[in-house]
Parts: structure tokens; sequence; C-alpha cells
């Protein structure tokens, strides 16, 4: 879990998916909100070349907001926050200046609730901390202008008044997004560790019974050739020239079948246990071009994102493994992997089958790359040997 | 492994963090309409606004008792409170200002955007829909009634019907999606589980390689050159050891608990330090000088797995050294750091390529890399073609403390 942050797109991803048409519908609403707004303030509006460009900056943010929180860019980056937040503040400076010394009422003004409602859309992709620093710093800038302008609204208040009502939608809205963020992330942590503990029991249950199979294993493989000639030889005591031999030909089987079994990647298991568990359909198998081994040297984390999204796509009706395959090469210490897969989805539904199981992808190898040019499903993503 | 929440667990957490979230909007709600009112009583005291705020107080009371306790009954007990509170504070409110009081006024919408935020009891989209709506819906008749009453005007808050159609939005799109979505879920968790679970074989599994190897393999070799006659008393017994053991009983289920087994009673830990110098004493009745140093005992603070790896392994090294350094001679040094034990075998002789050389790629792979990296350890190599070789074998081990007790 090291070098992920505590946000749920990066703890759950699937959390985070769940959340992702909120993201279209603040896309949507933003703007419609700024756009009404400034529709029923335009009495107040001095600059309205200024006002528009507001307002298509509120677009702006709403479809950056789309492209930067899909889970094929995932994860959200606190650089992409900032760049969605600078963009908020600067809609909301231009429309604070389009009304410059002539507006009526500091509650009708949409800029303090369109940067409040973007940091709540955020909340599955940053961590609390920073959504309710962000709302916190940008309470203070809405603040600050409501306090400057407090002479021109109709309203006669103390100053203070106004920097209450302008900031209390940012404070209530980053706050509330903060602490979503807290408890799903705090129940999250929770669970792992009582998964761990489950984990750990299950391990030492099943991992006496492995250790009897794979004993089993090897007795059926010694018991074939190299029990009979030992026992043999202890019974008459003798060495000759054809023990020797017999004693290299076997030493040399037994030897070659463990450099065979060296060589088998965790890789090479799932996609033989795929194609058998899948057979019925077609008895071939994922090809694996992965002749330096590096399969072996993936995190575990990440062989879990891998194995989920093979079965996944196993299990898709249209999913031809005999036009599918993994080939991992080594590229400057670092492992690159292409994974081509024949999966033929046209409609939306059937992508969806996969999305998930690539968003988490997406959230385990950062530099993942998805084409689907239909049925050709083509990922690239590299790791770091482990 | 943090791949999410199980599918059955995802609702109730969901609604918890919905229920916080909604609770500091009421909260901040709350607390900014009680600091409008100070500032308003302050600025004009010629009004009484001071019972208004006093109405706010069960309010904050009630919040704080449904945030603590997220039941049925502090639900419900929100939502009667809070709505007393709001027809109480538009009352007083209103009647100060005749004939400029409005009901969608900001300092009496702050009040009804608290009650919609009530975040409520259960589990279920539904639900927290079912708590936002009656919540809105109480807000604003008592708002209407007080209203009503002191002849305030009566309009509609835009706001408070936006923020209501606004949450229950996000809700439905939460309950819509998470079916389509969670499927995944049981899929990512049994990934998970079956990782680990071939981890432990993998692990088992080059366990069992290398000892095939040490045992099987080295006698079969041993066996290849020996001259015609009787087969020699040593070999005698390890072949009977090896048919004893490999076939006869557990071998691969061990005692201990994994990599990190503490199970090392007193006569364990004796018997610890032995198996190291009874794997060095095997290597030097092959025909190696083995020169020892360093600090043995520390060998002591190794769980039963990881010595029993190390000094299988130190013997692999040393073996290696005698088939193919080209020298009779090796030296192994023992260190003993807080939380590590390092054993180092090094050579003088004719040193290899580990990458190039297939003769012991099986050895060094399996009876000293994997077998050391199945117990949690490292293994390093330095060899040059002509220039000797160093093994360094590192494992964790019981900190001294610990150790001591």
């Amino acid at each position: 879990m090291s070098g992920r942050e505590r946000t749920l797109q990066q703890r759950d991803p699937l959390a985070a998916l769940v959340g992702m048409p909120i993201s279209y519908l603040a896309a949507f609403g933003l703007p419609v909100y700024a756009s009404v707004s400034t529709w029923i303030n335009r009495d107040s509006i001095v600059h309205s070349e200024l006002a528009a460009v507001a307002v298509l900056l509120v677009v702006l943010v709403g479809m950056a907001l789309v492209w930067l929180s899909s889970p094929l860019r995932a994860p959200l980056t606190s650089r992409a926050f900032v760049l969605l937040l600078s963009l908020a503040l600067l809609a909301f400076g231009v429309s604070a200046i389009s009304m410059a010394e002539n507006d009526a009422m500091v509650r009708d003004d949409w800029g303090g609730p369109v940067v409040g409602l973007l940091i709540l859309a955020l909340a599955p992709y940053r961590p609390a901390k920073e959504l309710a620093v962000a709302g916190s710093l940008s309470a203070i800038l809405v603040g600050v202008v409501a306090l400057a302008q407090a002479e021109n609204f109709v309203a006669v208040y103390p100053p203070i008044v106004f920097v209450v009502v302008a900031t209390t939608p940012i404070l209530a809205l980053s706050f509330a997004a903060a602490s979503f963020a807290h408890v799903l992330v705090r129940g999250l942590d929770r669970w792992n560790a009582r998964a761990r503990l489950a984990f750990s029991e299950l391990a030492d249950e099943r991992g006496r019974f492995i250790a009897r199979s794979v004993q089993q294993n090897s007795v059926t493989v010694l018991n074939q050739q190299v029990v009979p000639f030992l026992s043999e030889l202890r019974a008459r005591n003798e060495v000759t020239e054809d023990d020797r031999e017999r004693a290299r030909v076997i030493a040399e089987a037994v030897r070659e079948s463990m450099v065979a079994d060296v060589d088998r990647s965790w890789l090479d298991d799932l996609l033989d246990d795929a194609a058998a568990s899948a057979a019925g359909t077609t008895a071939s198998r994922v090809s694996l071009s992965d002749p330096a081994g590096l399969a072996q040297k993936m995190s575990t984390d990440e062989r879990t994102a891998l194995r989920a999204l093979i079965i996944a796509a196993h299990g898709h009706p249209s999913f031809d493994p005999s036009d599918s395959g993994i080939e991992i090469v080594d590229r400057a210490g670092r492992c690159e992997v292409v994974m081509r897969a024949s999966v033929a989805a046209d409609d939306h539904a059937e992508r969806s089958r996969l999305a998930p199981f690539v968003a988490v992808a997406r959230v385990i190898f950062a530099d993942l790359h998805v084409e689907h040019d239909s049925p050709a499903l083509t990922l690239r993503f590299s790791y770091e040997q482990r | 492994m943090s791949l999410g929440l199980p599918g059955h667990l995802a609702p109730h957490s969901e609604s918890r963090a919905f229920a916080r979230a909604s609770h500091v909007i009421a909260l901040v709600c709350l607390i900014a309409a009680l600091t409008l009112l100070a500032m308003l009583q302050e600025s004009s005291p010629g009004v009484i606004l001071w019972p208004a705020m006093l109405a706010l107080v069960p309010m904050l009371a009630a919040l704080w008792a449904v945030e603590r306790f997220r039941t049925w009954y502090f639900t419900a007990a929100y939502l009667v409170i809070g709505t007393a509170s709001i027809y109480w504070y538009v009352l007083v409110g209103t009647a100060q200002f005749p004939g400029a009081a409005v009901t969608d006024s900001y300092v009496l919408t702050l009040p009804k955007i608290a009650l919609i935020m009530v975040g409520g009891s259960g589990t279920g989209v539904l639900r927290m829909i079912g708590w936002c709506v009656l919540g809105g819906v109480l807000g604003e008749a008592a708002t209407v009634a007080a209203a009503m009453q002191t002849g305030a005007r009566l309009a509609v808050d835009g706001t408070a019907l936006v923020i209501l159609v606004v949450a229950v939005a996000v809700l439905a799109i939460i309950g819509v999606n998470r079916e389509r979505v969670r499927h995944a879920q049981p899929s990512l968790a049994r990934a998970a589980r079956d990782e680990q679970l071939s981890d432990i074989r993998r692990r088992i599994e080059a366990r069992a390689a290398a000892m095939m190897h040490d045992t099987i393999l080295g006698h079969l070799s041993a066996i290849a050159s020996e001259p015609d006659g009787p087969l020699r008393d040593d070999l005698q017994q390890r072949i009977d050891a090896d048919l004893e053991v490999l076939v006869g009983q557990e071998w691969l289920v061990d005692t201990d608990n994994g990599p990190d087994g503490r199970g090392a009673t007193e006569s364990d830990t004796s018997w610890v330090a032995s198996r190291m110098l009874r794997a060095i004493d095997e290597a030097r009745d092959l025909g190696l000088t083995v020169e020892l140093s360093g600090d043995l005992s520390c060998v002591a603070r190794l769980s039963p797995a990881r010595d029993v790896a190390v000094a299988l392994a130190t013997k692999q090294c040393l073996v290696n050294v005698l088939k193919h350094a080209g020298v009779a001679v090796a030296e192994v040094v023992v260190y003993g750091a807080q939380s590590e034990v390092s054993v180092m075998i090094i050579d003088a002789g004719r040193g290899f390529s580990e990458r190039e050389t297939s003769v012991d790629r099986l050895g060094l792979r399996q009876s000293v890399r994997r077998r050391i990296e199945s117990v949690g350890g490292t293994v390093q190599v330095w060899s040059t073609p002509g220039a000797g070789t160093s093994v360094l074998i590192r494992v964790p081990a019981l900190v001294v403390s610990e150790a001591a007790e």
C-alpha cells in the first residue's frame, strides 16, 4: 500500500467508480447554476463579456472534472486538484469583477457555492486533509472579496455579515467532502486490518493443506524412479557401471523437471487454470512471452489486479484466448507489459463489464494505457521490479 | 492488499459517510445562523433576536445526538426538535421585522438546510432520500406556519429546494451505480485470496525443490561418481535418511507458523545453534576447509524455519565452492545486527557470472536464493570470473531484547 494516498479512489477504486457519475452531474449542474444565477443577477452586471467568460470558465471546470476523474486517468493527482480549484476560483474572481461595485446581494453570487460544490465532487479523489485545507483557503479568498465589496451591497449590515454569508457554502461543502472522504477511508483501513487477520488464519490452515499436496506431488515424482532405484541400490549395496549411468539419467531428469518448475511463473499457472476452467468454449490458452521471468517481479497488489483482470476477460462471452497474449520485457530496469485481448464489446454495457477491473488496474499501474479498437483491447503498463 | 470493501459492507459504509457529511453541513449552517443573528443583534440593539438564537440550541444538541447515535429514535428526535426549533426561530425572527421579513431570506434558509441534512438512521439509498425529503418538508412547513402567524411574506425557498434536489440526486446516483459497479468486488476479493494462496504454494514448492536438490540430486551425483564396489557407509546412511524423510514424514509441514514463526523455546534455541554448525561440519566432511568467524551465537535469534533455511543455504554455498570454485578453502562470517542476522560465504576461487552459469543456476537459485527469500530474507552475490565469490545471506531475526525474554 506504500505510495498510495489516503484517497477513496486509491484505496477502493470501485467506490470511486460508483461516484463517477457525480462528476457528470457536476459538469452539467455547475454551468447551469452559474448561468441561471448570472441571468438572475443581470441587473448587477457591469461587464457582460466578463460574466460570459466566468460562465465559460465553469463549463471548462466541468469538462476538466469529467476528464480528470475518469478511471482511465486515475489517480486524480493533487496537481489536477489544484488546477481544477484554480479554474473555479478564477471563475469566481472574473464573476466578481463583472459585477464590480454594482453587486446587490452577496447571497445570489454563484462563485463561492461553485467552488464548494467542486470540492464536494472531488471528495472520492483527494485526501480529507487536502479537501479541508482547500476549502478553508478558498473561503479566506472569497471572504476577502466579500469584505472588499461590502460597501456596494444593498443591505446595510456590518461587513463581517457578508463574509459569513459568502463563506458558509464553501466551508459547509468542503468540510462535508473532507468528512465523507475521512469516514470512508478510515472504514476501509479498519476493514483491511480485519481482513488481514482473517487471511492469516486462513493461510495457516491452508498452508498445511498446500504443504501436504506439494509433498504428495514430489513423492509421486520420486516414487516413479528415484525411490525404486535407491531402494534397489540399498538392497544390493553394490555400485556398478549400470547404477552410475542410471543415477546420471535420473538426476538429469529430476533436474530438468525442477528447472522447468523454476521457470514457470504464477502467470503461467494462472493462464493455464483460466484456460482449463473456460474449457468447453475452446481449449486454447492466452500466449505468454516472458523470457526473463519478469512476472515473478510483480508485487502482490500488482499480481492481484492483473489476476482479476485476466479472469474477468476470460469470463467475457466474446473473449477469444487464441487471439490474446501477454508480453513482458525489461526496458532499462522497468518491466513493460503489453496485454492484448480479443474482446468484442461494442456497446456500453459490454464494455462496463470489464471497466471496474481496468479501473483497479489503473490505480495499481499508474501508467496504464488502454486502447480499444473492438475486438482488440490493448493494455500497456509497466512496473518496478520487486 | 487493499481493494476495497466487500459488496455487503459498502452500503453501510456509504450511509455512514453520507450521514457524517450531512451533519457537518448542518453544523456549519447552524453555526452560521447563530453567528449572523449575533451580529445582527449587535448592530441593531433595538430588535430582540436572542430568543431566536436560543431556539437553535436544542437543534444543535439533537444534531450532536443523531451524529453520535445514528438510530431511528435519534433521527426522529432531530426532526421533531428541529421542526419545533425552526418554528420558534422563524416566529421570533420575522416578528422583529414586520412587513420586511420574507421566508426565503438567507438567515431563515440556513436552519432549513440543517434539517434537510438529517443524515438519518439505517442503510440504503431510499431510506436516506426519505429522511432528506422529510427534513425538507418539515422545515418548510414550520417556516410557513410561523410566517403565517407573524404575517411575513411567503416565498418559494429556491436555495433549500436546490440543495434537497442535489442531495437526492447524489444519493440516487450512488444507489443506481453501486449495483452496476460492485459486481466486480467478489471477483477482486477472490483474486486477492487466490494470489496469496498461490504465493504460499510457491514458497512451499521452493522449499520442496531446495530439499530435493540438496538431498536426492546430491546423492544421485555422488552415486554417479562412485567407483565399482560396495556402497560407502556414509552414503548408505544419507540415502536411508533421504528415503525415510522424503517418503515417510511430513517434511514440508513444519512446526513454525510461516516465515515469522516464533515458536523457539530454550531447547530449540540450542538446537538452532548446532544446526548451522552441523551444516558447516558436513561441508568439512566433504573435504572443504571452512574458516569460521564472527558472532555465531546470534544464530540463536533466528526462528526455526529461518535457521534451517540459513543452515541449508550456507551448506549449498559451501558445496558450490567445492564443486565449482576450484579451491578447498572457504570463509564463513556470521554477523548479528539488531533485527537481522547475516552470513557471508567467501571464497577466492574461479568466480562466475550468475546469469551465464547454467550448472549453478539451480543450486544457487533454489537452494540459496529462493529458500532464503521464502523465509523473508535476501541474498546478494558478488562474483567476478577469476576473482572469487562472496555470497551474503541476510534474514530477519528476533531483536535482541525479544530474544532475551
